[in-house]
């Protein structure tokens, strides 16, 4: 069997390995509760992991083999709501994106279960399998810092809007200096 | 297939799963991003708190005073024997976990200090300790332990990170209010000086000159002139409010942060045009200025202390009645505490709307009504008259605030309120609003800047709920009553849900509000163009989409 049609097969038991390594970077507590799923409001963070790690998983199968690439970058997008939520959580940087390397774990530790991991083509796809998540894993950072900025941004934004009238009303007489603001606010 | 290097040989060290420490184990860090500033010693001499000199959370001393665990224990031995209610909620909980998952903070952080029930162990471990029998001879085995620096910096951590919003009491089976807890840890935190400056600063601020930011009177007549010229830009129409006038028939109270912040002072120019329209015998008061209370985010005494000036100038003035502004917390104090603290109000009658006659039973005690009510009544009455495709192009959710909502039970008001002026308005799931409504995540006063990373976390199960309808019906305006709710959502939306933006509710009515002799109005209080009428097409006359919360229970 080829890699691709491993994966699909062993989907589900590749997805929970993949979430058991997500889950291991919470407290015990807080992984139980996380991993019921049903409610996607009661329990946002759970059902945010575990569709956004299923979107990913067929994303990468679906660049696996033909085509082959993974297009630049492109597979970040797919992340984005669970690098939203770990990139304001008690991370480092390398902390919320290392679960991303824990795919190639989690499928190679199932292939070997399963007896599949063996010979030098599977060996190959393989190979090809780790590119497309490191790609995967480089288009997660450049989201994680466009997070992280974010919150700077939403600092800054906020002080403004908070003495926003006051300095309006205190510079009344620099006409210059409110139209350059209101440009930026526009922006 | 290849020999694959091993993790250890890789890692070495390096780890990224969590601590599997028992809670009492794991010791607390103070990280920057999670905690707000420590109060000043110039804020603390305003209102004689004890202990007042400049000190940082950050650093190892806190510079305590030497007793300090002395006059902490003596300090909740004095609130076990004031408050039955907190020596029952430390005695009776059976740790079910009921009320875990309930906290936004705890959903947002993962930490599982923020569960309720384990917040409420940091106090509860302490009480065994010092004031139960079986906490005194067999300690740790019985729960209990001793009142240490590090459990000190674990109460302060925790407890700022509550923001007393009640969702987790609404699930306890026992009706445990945590909120009451943290208000108790807070209160006696301050007995060490161990308030937070966003906290302290406003309180000072308010017992000085009447309100949070320190507005003086000036600055806020000339701030209300520059809303009271907008006004005229947009309608044509010269609004002249009064001030501190003797003799108006009602005062009006609202939080200054409708006086100045973006986008509060769209809610007030909502309530000037409303008022104006209406022809109401109103003043505004430079010195009962601030209808929010960090007072009480700080003690009991301190919250009745502030809380005063609201009666103080409604006699002074000599007026018949109080009608309050869209405020979260401020509603709680009226509704449950202000009778108490600084009654009764015998010297002012019962609401009654000059409109419609109707008398605000409800608030015979108080002699205090929240604009929404007041609003609603109006409405109902048929005493405004209204052009909801003013608001066409926003397609409004609203967000219930914990304390008008679990605190005071105002829940059918702002959605007629709304429904009455937008056509596109559509509930978020049944298990986010209403009594079971999450927090903005940065009430009871944790609204600083420096705390952004909490305030996102505890904002997280809220905006997930507002980008559930944001990506269905495509809502962009959460309506809400709460002017932290008005500051912080903004925040939160920018983060989880862009393209969501935050409105009081009386922005949104004083946009459908057909004023008498008001020219046309090309936009709408933001400055932005009102939908043409071939834009309002797609809008069917009323659609109220009441069973969003139904469809949305997966």
């Amino acid at each position: 069997m080829d890699l691709k049609g491993f994966l699909k097969e062993k989907r589900p038991a590749v997805l929970k390995r993949w979430l058991d390594y997500v889950l291991e970077t919470y407290p015990s507590q807080t992984a139980e509760m996380l991993r019921s799923v049903e409610n996607r409001f009661t329990n946002p963070v759970g059902r945010i992991i575990s569709d956004s790690l299923g979107a990913v998983y067929d994303e990468l199968i679906r660049h696996m083999g033909g085509a082959g690439q993974a297009p630049e970058g492109g597979l970040g997008e797919f992340l984005e709501n669970i690098i939203k939520v770990r990139a304001v959580q008690e991370f480092t940087a390398s902390g919320a994106l290392a679960f991303i390397f824990s795919l190639k774990k989690a499928a190679r530790e199932e292939a070997e279960a399963s007896g599949a991991g063996c010979g030098e083509d599977f060996y190959r796809q393989m190979t090809e399998f780790d590119t497309l998540v490191d790609r995967l894993a480089l288009g997660a950072f450049d989201f994680y810092m466009q997070c992280r900025e974010k919150i700077y941004e939403i600092k800054a934004a906020e002080v403004r809007n908070q003495t926003f009238r006051l300095l309006q009303q205190a510079n009344l007489l620099v006409e210059k200096k409110e139209e350059e603001h209101g440009e930026e606010h526009k922006n | 297939m290849a020999k694959e290097p091993k993790k250890e040989d890789l890692l070495q060290s390096i780890s990224y799963k969590a601590p599997k420490t028992f809670w009492m184990d794991t010791p607390t860090q103070i990280k920057p991003g999670m905690f707000c500033w420590g109060a000043k010693a110039k804020s603390m001499n305003v209102v004689g708190m004890p202990n007042a000199r400049d000190w940082n959370p950050a650093e190892e001393d806190w510079k305590l005073p030497e007793n300090w665990q002395e006059i902490l224990i003596e300090g909740l031995r004095e609130r076990l024997d004031k408050y039955r209610s907190l020596r029952l909620f430390l005695d009776i909980c059976v740790r079910c976990g009921a009320c875990a998952d309930k906290c936004h903070f705890y959903i947002g952080t993962g930490d599982p200090k923020n569960m309720p029930v384990v917040r409420g162990e940091l106090m509860r471990s302490v009480y065994r300790k010092y004031f139960t029998t079986g906490g005194k001879m067999f300690g740790k085995l019985a729960g209990a332990r001793e009142m240490d620096l590090q459990v000190l910096k674990e109460w302060w951590t925790y407890f700022f990170q509550c923001t007393e919003c009640r969702r987790c009491s609404v699930f306890c089976p026992y009706g445990i209010d945590h909120a009451e807890i943290t208000i108790a840890g807070r209160e006696l935190l301050n007995l060490l000086g161990l308030n937070i400056e966003w906290i302290q600063g406003p309180v000072s601020n308010c017992f000085m000159k009447g309100n949070h930011l320190g507005l003086e009177p000036q600055t806020i007549v000339s701030n209300i002139e520059f809303m009271v010229d907008d006004i005229e830009t947009l309608t044509g129409i010269r609004i002249n409010p009064t001030f501190n006038r003797k003799g108006a028939e009602i005062l009006f109270v609202t939080p200054s942060g409708d006086l100045f912040g973006d986008p509060g002072v769209y809610t007030c120019m909502g309530y000037l045009m409303l008022f104006h329209e209406l022809g109401l015998d109103y003043t505004w008061s430079t010195y009962a200025s601030e209808g929010g209370n960090f007072g009480f985010f700080t003690s009991n005494e301190m919250a009745k202390r502030l809380n005063a000036k609201i009666y103080a100038e409604a006699k002074r003035l000599g007026v018949k009645w109080i009608l309050g502004g869209e405020c979260g917390h401020m509603w709680r104090l009226v509704h449950q505490y202000m009778n108490t603290w600084n009654g009764p109000a015998d010297f002012l009658e019962v609401p009654k709307s000059p409109i419609t006659g109707t008398v605000f039973d409800n608030a015979r005690a108080t002699k205090m009504t929240h604009i929404i009510e007041f609003t609603a009544d109006l409405m109902k009455h048929g005493k405004l008259k209204l052009d909801p495709s003013r608001n066409d192009h926003l397609k409004v959710t609203f967000h219930d605030s914990c304390n008008t909502s679990r605190g005071m039970g105002l829940l059918e008001e702002p959605r007629y309120v709304l429904k009455n002026v937008c056509r596109n308005f559509h509930e978020m799931p049944r298990e986010t609003i209403r009594e079971q409504t999450f927090c903005c995540g940065s009430g009871s006063g944790l609204n600083a800047g420096e705390d952004m990373e909490l305030r996102l976390r505890g904002g997280l199960p809220r905006a997930n709920a507002v980008k559930y309808v944001h990506d269905k019906h495509g809502v962009n305006m959460l309506a809400n009553i709460c002017a932290i709710d008005r500051a912080t959502l903004t925040a939160s939306m920018n983060y989880w849900v862009p393209g969501v933006a935050v409105a009081g509710t009386h922005e949104l009515v004083a946009n459908a509000l057909v004023m008498k002799g008001e020219k046309k109005r090309e936009t709408d209080l933001r400055g932005e163009p009102l939908p043409l009428p071939e834009e309002q097409t797609n809008v069917s006359a009323r659609a109220v989409t009441e069973k969003a919360g139904g469809e949305a229970n997966v």
